[in-house]
């Protein structure tokens, strides 16, 4: 047998297993509402952060905590909002225990293709996820389903695994219950829902079409890029806004 | 019998790796059939001996294609639309043995996952598919590779239509996956879905020493193949 | 933390072991071989326990009635109703041939102790419970979707399962049906039974179709009949207000946790019953998901069923 760098490869797999772990507590935090820690406690210190959707770029750290902060902002919303219409339930609660009430979201990742640099300072994965998740409407809580993935840089810092550029691309996201290619499909309005109506997420400061949804007249779209064995970080292979 | 095998910090060190290798070359497949590149697939992730490739292997619940020359003809050779046409697969539940002697390995993984296709009317047909995946990986110098592969497909629901009205048994012709699947150079039912897992195929691997014909994924490992043999 | 590369290897291996366990048992469970799956993969020691919504079996005794006794009953029964049915299942594996569901495994967190002597693993489960042969002679396209808390102990060589805490969260299915509105609007009779769990007999599944399709919700999916209660070595006991038999005994009762597709699931809680693992030292009250139950050397005082073949 060749020489074996055993070390080399146990630092590679526990790099790998720390990697997988970050995205499993990941998905953990949106499972118990916690979405607005995400960005203390799971990305990079760096200013040069981002989040990737389908239709643009979160970049940079405010544009980033400013889309995490209004999802928090929505949670506080649905959970008052939700207080209000059923005061019983909720006699002996704050609140602050009832934050996140009434809602679900799983967002599962499996599928993993992860590879640490040789230089050990920056990883690289992508993950599929399918998930469903339950979101207030004027109508009432309604289901989702994503099918998608979720792929990001990450860098070693000293507190651990980060994610640097992180990008969740969807190519379906339907209502439950429709056909794919269908828009949504609003359920008629229930007294006590109505300000859902006034909520928006912020847009992407770096609006650029990621990927296009389904749809019956698509041109057949691959998976996003999936990591290759790499020595150090090349901005041109990103996860976040390519440089050339 | 059972072996009680005893390996050196190296050896284990590349058998660590090794495991997660193979977990990484399946997720990578699901990946290539995301975007419909069957050719990709079998170009970059498939055996390159050339004697390998003649034994490789495609399975689903109706049959096998069987050597590398099938596969690229009638596996990669399915048509996928250009446009209206999209995937995403979701891999999951490996469950995964390196031989002991390192050479091989097998595993079993679970696909979820979801395939919409246009129709002239402008419309869209979305199927959700969930079967086994099971799989003989080898090793190769150019690194581990796909030997023998088995897609089942244990419940497919259409979208928009209550899988409670899908009749059981179901016929072949019914079934969206059963129309896409090529003909088979080994036709054989590996298992019926409407009774779970109770022909238990694909088994779940075991610990094992090394590869065995009989033992694989590929059809001789069925245990319906008959293979014929003259003593003469 | 400096540790050599040899115990290194053994934490790695380790966490690769307990995937294989956490899959073995998944594929196990889907065959309904709970047998197996006692047999092969639990530590044998009074300290075991596994918990569900319905609440948590505690030591080697109870957890195997419940575990396996019980559930091969409840299979038992279910193909035997079966059988009247669809005679062509007659021959078939009876206690896999009508369930045949999948909890697939997602969003991993393992940790394995410093010391190595245990590990942990958080795990979402987005799978799936379709099943063909239900008493309902009709396909039932049901997704469970839960969340596993696992503990792990590495002894006599070897890793094994310690406790287990399931989290059902939803139920729904794929083909139609919109679980968090339909539950809502109370357009359903509730979804398949929990998972892991023998049911009663099914109740309406999830209501067809969204806004545009109203329509009668579809046959859920069922479980075994409901078994009588009381039993020797088992069963509920009289002031338990679950007492149909459908659950088995559990030391520390539920609710532990509840389902969200429901009515009045609007106004649930976020449930934080289980959650990840951090890197830990050893494992304690602290680092547990059976507090107070962490000696995998705890002996068995029961000798009501025997000790595992290769124990």
């Amino acid at each position: 047998m060749n020489h074996i760098d055993a070390e080399k490869l146990v630092t590679i797999w526990e790099d790998r297993r720390a990697v997988q772990n970050l995205m499993g507590i990941f998905s953990g935090h949106y499972l118990l509402k916690k979405e607005k820690n995400i960005v203390a406690e799971m990305f990079s210190g760096r200013a040069d952060i981002s989040l990737g959707i389908n239709t643009g770029y979160y970049e940079g750290r405010e544009a980033v905590e400013g889309y995490y902060e209004a999802i928090h902002q929505k949670n506080l919303l649905t959970t008052k909002l939700i207080m209000s219409k059923y005061p019983e339930e909720f006699k002996d609660k704050t609140p602050e225990e009832a934050y996140g009430c009434g809602l679900l979201n799983y967002k599962p990742l499996d599928t993993p293709v992860v590879e640490i640099a040789g230089d050990g300072k920056t990883a690289r994965g992508i993950w599929t996820c399918r998930n469903s998740y339950s979101d207030l409407t004027t109508g009432g809580p309604v289901t989702f389903y994503e099918w998608g993935w979720v792929a990001a840089d990450f860098v070693r810092e000293e507190t651990g695994w980060k994610i640097w550029h992180l990008l969740i691309l969807n190519d379906v996201h339907v209502q439950a219950g429709l056909e794919y290619y269908e828009a949504d499909k609003p359920y008629p309005p229930v007294p006590g829902f109505e300000d859902m109506a006034e909520f928006r997420m912020p847009e992407p400061n770096v609006k650029v079409t990621l990927r296009e949804s389904y749809s019956p007249n698509r041109p057949r779209t691959p998976a996003p890029e999936v990591p290759k064995p790499y020595e150090t970080f090349d901005p041109a292979c990103s996860y976040g806004r390519k440089e050339a | 019998m059972r072996y009680n095998v005893h390996y050196t910090d190296e050896e284990n060190a590349v058998r660590l790796m090794d495991v997660e290798t193979v977990k990484d070359l399946l997720a990578r497949r699901a990946y290539y059939l995301d975007g419909g590149d069957y050719a990709g697939e079998l170009r970059d992730l498939w055996v390159q001996d050339p004697e390998k490739r003649k034994t490789a292997s495609y399975g689903e619940n109706w049959g096998y294609l069987v050597g590398m020359e099938s596969l690229e003809k009638k596996y990669a050779g399915r048509n996928v639309p250009e446009t209206g046409w999209g995937a995403v697969h979701t891999v999951n539940t490996g469950h995964v043995h390196l031989a002991y002697d390192g050479k091989t390995a097998r595993g079993l993984f679970y696909d979820v996952y979801e395939c919409s296709a246009s129709r002239p009317d402008g419309t869209a047909e979305t199927i959700v598919v969930c079967g086994p995946l099971a799989c003989d990986f080898i090793k190769e110098d150019g690194g581990w590779k796909i030997w023998h592969l088995f897609q089942g497909a244990d419940h497919v629901f259409t979208v928009g239509e209550p899988y409670a009205e899908v009749p059981i048994p179901r016929p072949d012709a019914s079934n969206p996956v059963a129309r896409e699947f090529p003909e088979p150079d080994v036709p054989l039912k590996t298992y019926d879905p409407d009774y779970g897992w109770a022909d238990n195929y694909p088994p779940m691997p075991d610990p094992y020493y090394t590869f065995r014909p009989e033992e694989s994924y590929g059809p001789e490992g069925h245990p319906d193949y008959v293979k014929e043999v003259t003593f003469s | 933390m400096s540790q050599s590369l040899h115990d290194r290897i053994h934490r790695a291996l380790g966490a690769q072991e307990i995937e294989n366990i956490k899959t073995r048992h998944a594929y196990l469970h889907a065959k309904s071989h709970s047998f197996e799956e006692w047999d092969q993969l639990w530590v044998y020691s009074d300290d075991v326990t596994w918990a569900h919504s319905f609440g948590r079996m505690v030591g080697w005794d109870e957890m195997f009635y419940g575990s396996v006794e019980k559930y091969d009953r409840d299979m038992l029964s279910l193909y035997n109703t079966m059988v009247k049915k669809n005679p062509h299942i007659i021959g078939k594996d009876f206690l896999a041939a009508c369930l045949g569901g999948l909890h697939s495994l997602a969003s991993g967190v393992i940790e394995v102790a410093e010391d190595g002597m245990s590990a942990r693993s958080f795990f979402l489960t987005p799978g799936t419970l379709c099943a063909c042969n239900m008493p309902s002679c009709k396909r039932d396209g049901a997704m469970c979707w839960e969340r596993y808390g696992s503990d792990f102990v590495y002894k006599d060589g070897k890793w094994w399962y310690f406790h287990e805490h399931v989290c059902p969260d939803i139920n729904f299915t794929y083909d139609t049906g919109n679980w968090a509105h339909d539950s809502f609007s109370g357009r359903t009779g509730g979804g398949p039974p929990g998972a892991g769990a023998p049911g009663g007999e099914g109740t309406g599944g999830p209501g067809k179709g969204g806004p545009l399709k109203a329509a009668p919700g579809g046959p859920g999916a069922g479980g075994p009949p409901k078994m009588a209660a009381g039993g020797e070595g088992g069963g509920k006991t009289e002031d338990d207000p679950r007492n149909d038999g459908r659950y088995p005994h559990c030391t520390d009762p539920g609710p532990l946790h509840a389902t969200i597709d429901k009515k009045m699931g609007i106004t649930q809680c976020v449930q934080s019953s289980i959650s990840w693992p951090l890197p830990y030292k050893t494992l304690d009250d602290g680092n547990s998901y059976a507090p107070g139950r962490n000696d995998p050397d705890k002996p068995v005082k029961s000798t009501f069923y025997r000790k595992p073949r290769w124990r």
